[in-house]
Order: structure tokens, then C-alpha cells, then sequence
């Protein structure tokens, strides 16, 4: 890919490359090659996130550092990264509860409640309560799974309880 | 809000420039084998790497339980369908431990949208016991009896608990629709197949 492409590629086109590449490099036979490849990489992610944490102190020491902060976080680019580098002033656990307010009242309205039972470092919890008698589509778990996901890409995993079982009484009878 | 199409992207990354790194114990931070032993917080179901002082220090205490690799099928296991149908799980895929912090039985199965997990009645668990008599000997929060009757299948193991999240991650990930589709019970399928690979290798290696 030539340097120009590289500019203008999109966050999303980068990560699927990011990706593609991961992949790419997990499947080279040659195990000196690939295990240089990858201390590279680990070691530029390092001086990265050094710097990074840095700036971040300084930012956040400085007058108005926690408004700036926000504001910064407000940029996709930024943001993601500084998830990547677990750089968001932001808690987990905080993250996952403003998505969850945020979109409750549209999640609500289509049929489920959701609730953050527990969040880790690594790991979070969510349940998802049926509310009313309307039933939920995949579409909407889905929506949900990725918007807690948007908002925590740095977890391993989100699990995600439903208590369906008034559901399946249903489908099976 | 754009959103980016790429799942838990941040944490793949991490996690594959630090394959190599060495691991750490999570409880004294000591560097330990990229094969160690690993602790269950019992209320929490969380995992923990330990070196094995710590493992042995902490593991079976109040608060934390050791994961032991735990994979044996139960070849005549005593279950009639009727006594199934009376637990009121709803598929015929699930696991069922004994839960410290629920004080009984929990039976958790996949489900659309993940793991479901409900109280197991804790007559029904005691008459499985009282008929299966290697059940009393499952280590409370990190040893299960995984069920799987599906497609008229009629498999009995005893696993160590990481085996059973594993089973309900992976539903979670290839579950599509409100029947699963056709792409999870292939997974699952596989899932057992290995699983029935890993107790033939054992049984081999013990005699």
C-alpha cells in the first residue's frame, strides 16, 4: 500500500488491516521471523504508550486537563488509541455505564432492559432483562453487543446473560 | 456516534504482541511458565495466574478455589430422559456445578444471547448424586458435570469449569437467530470432538 493510500485510510480500514496482518504473521512458518516481527511491533506499541502515558499526566496535571481530556477522548482516532494504550480516563466500568444510560431509553423501548453486573479489567457482565412482552430481535442483541464492545474494545471479553427462558417455554411449546 | 467495526480490537492487539512476554503471577507478581496454575475467585468466577506457591498457599481457601485440567467421561452414567425433563432446563446442552456463593447447585446453559444460568433444584441434584455416585467428589466452583443430550446424544463428562465457559463463549460467538443456526452447532459439535479427543489422549497417558 503506497503512502498516500496509508493517509487516508479510515480507523476501521486500518484495524481490519491490523488485522489481516496479525493473522498474516501468525501463519509464517519461519518462528525466528515471526517472533522478530512481533517483539517489533510490541517494542514501537511500548515507546508509544510511554510517551503517551506522559503526555496524558501532563494533560491531565495541567489547568482544565480533565475537560481537555474529554474533549480528546471525543476524537475516534484518539480515542482509540488511547484504549489501546489503556489510556482512557475513563473507567471501564464507567465507559460500559454511560453507553448503557445513554442508549437505555432506545433499547427500553424495543424490549430490554440491560444492566452491568460486574466489570474487570479483562471482563464484564451484562444481563439482559426482557421488559414487557415484546421479544427482542437478534438485531437489537446484537446492537447491544456491539455498543458495549464500541465502548470497551479493550476488554477480552463482555459476557452476556439473558434470562431467555420464558422465551424458549415459548418456542417449545 | 460512528462506530468501529472491528469487536474487542484493543485487547486481540495486546494480547498478540505479548504472546512471548513472560507471564506473571497475579498474586505475588513472580514470573512463572507460560504452563502455570491458575486460581478461581469463587464469588467473582474470576480467573488468576498463580506460580505454584501461591497456587498452593491460596488455592482451595475461602476465597479462591485451584482450577485443576479436569476432562473424564462418565460412560454409565445413570439418567433417565423423564428425570431430565424434571430439572426444566430448557436444551438439552448444559453444565451444572456446585456454587459456593449460590450455597447449591447452578445449571448454566447457552442461550441466544450467551450464558443462562439458573438455580439448580438442589432434590434434583442430590438424586443425581445418590445415583451417580463420582458426582460427590466434584470440587465446589471450578469442577462441572457437563451435559449433552442433543440430537439424541446421550454424553456425560466431568470437566474443569474453564472447559465450560469456553463451550458458552464460543455459542455466544457463532449463535445466530433464536435456534443458533447452523454454524454454532457445527462449533459445538467440533467443541466435542476434541473434547472426546483430550479424555482418549488422557486415558491413554494414565493407561
Amino acid at each position: 500500500m503506497s503512502g498516500e493510500a496509508r493517509g487516508t485510510e479510515t480507523l476501521e480500514q486500518s484495524l481490519a488491516r491490523l488485522e489481516k496482518l496479525m493473522a498474516a504473521l501468525e501463519e509464517i512458518a519461519d518462528g525466528t521471523g515471526r517472533e522478530a516481527a512481533r517483539e517489533l511491533l510490541a517494542l514501537l506499541l511500548d515507546l508509544h504508550a510511554r510517551s503517551l502515558a506522559r503526555l496524558s499526566a501532563i494533560i491531565a496535571a495541567s489547568d482544565n486537563g480533565a475537560a481537555l481530556l474529554e474533549k480528546i477522548v471525543e476524537d475516534r482516532d484518539l480515542r482509540a488509541i488511547l484504549l489501546l494504550h489503556g489510556l482512557h480516563p475513563q473507567s471501564v466500568e464507567n465507559r460500559l455505564l454511560d453507553v448503557i444510560a445513554r442508549m437505555q431509553p432506545q433499547w427500553s423501548a424495543r424490549g430490554l432492559h440491560v444492566s452491568l453486573v460486574s466489570a474487570s479489567k479483562a471482563f464484564a457482565m451484562v444481563q439482559l432483562q426482557r421488559n414487557g412482552v415484546a421479544e427482542p430481535t437478534d438485531q437489537l442483541r446484537l446492537e447491544i453487543e456491539n455498543a458495549l464492545t464500541d465502548a470497551a474494545p479493550d476488554l477480552d471479553d463482555i459476557l452476556i446473560e439473558m434470562d431467555m427462558t420464558a422465551l424458549y417455554t415459548e418456542t417449545a411449546a | 456516534m460512528e462506530r468501529i467495526e472491528s469487536g474487542n480490537w484493543a485487547s486481540r492487539l495486546r494480547r498478540f504482541v505479548s504472546a512471548t512476554e513472560e507471564e506473571h503471577c497475579e498474586f505475588c507478581s513472580k514470573a512463572i511458565a507460560s504452563r502455570h496454575a491458575h486460581l478461581v475467585e469463587r464469588a467473582t468466577r474470576k480467573f488468576f495466574c498463580a506460580c505454584p506457591q501461591c497456587a498452593f498457599l491460596l488455592g482451595g481457601s475461602e476465597r479462591f478455589a485451584a482450577l485443576r485440567a479436569r476432562a473424564d467421561a462418565l460412560d454409565d452414567f445413570n439418567l433417565s430422559d423423564d428425570d431430565w425433563q424434571g430439572f426444566r432446563i430448557p436444551i438439552d446442552l448444559a453444565f451444572v456445578f456446585h456454587s459456593t456463593p449460590a450455597q447449591g447447585p447452578v445449571a448454566i446453559y447457552p442461550g441466544p444471547a450467551g450464558a443462562i444460568e439458573s438455580p439448580f433444584a438442589a432434590d434434583g441434584w442430590s438424586r443425581l448424586i445418590a445415583a451417580n455416585a463420582m458426582l460427590a467428589d466434584l470440587d465446589p466452583d471450578v469442577e462441572a458435570l457437563l451435559v449433552n443430550r442433543m440430537n439424541g446424544a446421550r454424553e456425560y463428562y466431568l470437566v474443569s469449569i474453564d472447559r465450560c465457559y469456553a463451550l458458552v463463549g464460543l455459542i455466544r460467538r457463532h449463535w445466530r437467530g433464536l435456534s443458533g443456526g447452523a454454524e454454532v452447532w457445527e462449533a459445538v459439535r467440533d467443541y466435542f470432538t476434541n473434547l472426546r479427543d483430550d479424555v482418549e489422549t488422557k486415558d491413554r497417558v494414565h493407561g
